[in-house]
């Protein structure tokens, strides 16, 4: 599929339109599919929007223009932009300007990207549908009746609209892939390590990623590279010298191409049967592009999700401590300093960065410490080595994005129930590693047509450029 | 087995008031999430661990890396402030 950001770029270096002209054509249609999708918690003021296109013309004129110069981005709203409201969909939030840009943020201004507004999250991008924002509810484009995926919903649904060549969301636990696949497009979450923090409201820091969605894999690596990079504010991002050690490394294996399948894994009760189908159909058309298929076994892979929920519970309820009503945020007063404390949080805080505050104190308590918390972070550094060990033989591991199709509003009201359906997508983030969600096909059965299948890429630490021959291989 | 009793202790520390209600919900979703991750015990820890990812701390210089007015733009998001400093009830009794 061909680069929208390069079609863009190459229409503004040879004037056969202006930035403004591109900006107003993607605005119109984001707010015009809006009306019925509700991607975006706000569209930026004109005043903002020209401001950043005024910087913009001026790189055109200086000559000093990037690939993304002029190009309107949308940014999940756990994304601090300067000077604008950074909520994070709640209501703890609702009145918060952010203070500074976020490294990721600053990374697109500099390059020219237009910042056109924040996108619509599951709260505190806790959820896989989006249903859990304060404020409003976002649909799939593909089908108005069912949740576009989360947490990233909204700046999945506003690529999936056509309203903005490309957005950026996070990934905790699958929350760029399962949007992806949900609605239809790629989504990339990078190494842990690979793309900077720092300005990324958190919600598990040690699982957190930022990353890209686009409908092709081109526009993709292109955001991949501006964003990336070492962040003196972000003590884990990876040093530019170990990373050049470890491409070198990598490098070693750059023309092998051999796909491990997780059997056992994948065929598991409550995974979609046409899923499944379409997975091991996509997995034999890349056979015909030098790929070769592997079985393999990952020991633990099973526990993964009790593994990540701890972690993440556990890193949540820390995460969420801060939020006092002191400094910033929801506010209410009380007779005591600790009243007041509770007040605010209770009316600030959600149902669902509730029950998993209440989860992660519980797992981090006293006399379950080693239970939960403890025996997680050991089981984290075996599936590290299991994970390790698997890529020696291979370079990839395929799996489907979501064991289900996205669901109707409403359907899914237990919590369990919603945690279960990111069976895939938690390993890459419990290990670091980088995944990515490609579409591959439309769904053939009548009450889902409309819908698109995703498969998801996991590649080694770093590896992203794997994920992106398997793309180009599948014609994306 | 989770109880309301326990709901009500961690909401103490978590700093949150929940209604009856939504107690008897929570400790209802709270116990089957528990219950779930219970097989985290049966984890297969047999074989030995790669010194690789032993955790290590990593260090930065104590430098100011905000810009000038970050202080006024902070405090531009207290509830209640007074001058440049944020405003809180008192919190020792005299």
């Amino acid at each position: 599929m061909p680069s929208l950001i390069k079609e863009i770029n190459s229409k503004i270096l040879n004037k056969e339109t202006t930035i403004e002209n591109i900006v107003n054509e993607y605005l119109n249609t984001l707010k015009s599919k809006d009306s019925s999708i509700n991607s975006m918690l706000e569209i930026y003021s004109d005043e903002y929007i020209k401001e950043q296109i005024k910087i913009a013309e001026k790189m055109l004129e200086e000559n000093k223009t990037t690939l993304l110069t002029g190009v309107p981005v949308v940014v999940k709203d756990n994304l601090c932009v300067k000077n604008q409201l950074t909520t994070a969909a709640s209501k703890m939030l609702a009145n918060y300007k952010a203070t500074y840009d976020a490294t990721v943020i600053q990374k697109l201004k500099d390059a020219g990207a237009i910042i056109v507004g924040r996108s619509n999250m599951d709260e505190f991008a806790m959820g896989g549908s989006t249903e859990n924002s304060a404020f409003m509810q976002t649909k799939n484009p593909l089908d108005i009746s069912r949740v576009p995926g989360g947490s990233s919903g909204g700046s999945a649904a506003a690529v999936a609209m056509g309203g903005v060549p490309v957005s950026l969301g996070s990934d905790t636990g699958g929350s760029i892939r399962q949007p992806a696949s949900f609605t239809g497009i790629i989504g990339l979450k990078p190494t842990y390590g690979a793309v900077s923090r720092y300005g990324l409201i958190a919600m598990g820091s040690s699982l957190d990623c930022v990353g890209p969605f686009a409908n092709n894999i081109e526009d993709i690596k292109i955001i991949f590279d501006i964003i990336k990079g070492e962040d003196a504010r972000d003590a884990t991002t990876i040093k530019n010298q170990e990373l050049e050690l470890i491409n070198k490394n990598l490098s070693q294996n750059k023309n092998r191409k051999i796909i491990g399948i997780p059997k056992k894994f994948i065929d598991q009760d409550g995974v979609d049967s046409n899923i499944r189908d379409n997975f091991y159909k996509t997995i034999e058309q890349l056979k015909k592009f030098g790929w070769e298929i592997k079985e393999i076994e990952l020991k633990n892979i099973e526990k993964a999700l009790s593994v990540y929920y701890i972690l993440m519970f556990a890193e949540v309820s820390s995460n969420l401590a801060r939020f006092d009503g002191v400094r910033y945020g929801e506010s209410i007063k009380g007779a005591t300093p600790e009243k007041s404390m509770i007040l605010s949080r209770s009316e600030g805080l959600g149902e669902e960065p509730t029950r998993r505050s209440l989860l992660g104190t519980y797992v981090l308590s006293s006399g379950y410490y080693d239970s939960y918390y403890g025996k997680a972070i050991a089981a984290r550094d075996y599936l590290k080595d299991e994970f390790k060990k698997i890529f020696q033989e291979v370079d990839l591991v395929a799996t489907p994005t979501s064991p289900v199709f996205p669901w109707k509003f409403g359907e899914k009201n237990d919590p369990l129930a919603m945690y279960l359906a990111d069976i895939f997508t938690v390993p890459a983030n419990i290990v670091g590693i980088p995944g990515i969600s490609l579409p591959t096909g439309k769904v053939n059965v009548e009450e889902l047509k409309n819908l698109s299948f995703g498969t998801q890429f996991l590649a080694e630490w770093h590896n992203e450029e794997k994920l992106f021959t398997v793309a180009e291989d599948l014609g994306l | 087995m989770i109880t309301k009793d326990d709901i009500k202790y961690l909401e103490g520390l978590i700093k949150i008031n929940l209604t009856e209600e939504k107690r008897e919900q929570y400790t209802k979703e709270i116990d089957e999430i528990l219950e779930y991750i219970k097989e985290i015990s049966s984890v297969d820890l047999g074989t030995s661990k790669d010194q690789e990812y032993q955790h290590n701390n990593i260090f930065k210089s104590d430098a100011v890396l905000q810009d000038d007015n970050h202080r006024d733009l902070a405090l531009d998001n207290a509830p209640e402030k007074l001058g440049k400093l944020y405003k809180v009830s008192q919190v020792l009794k005299q």
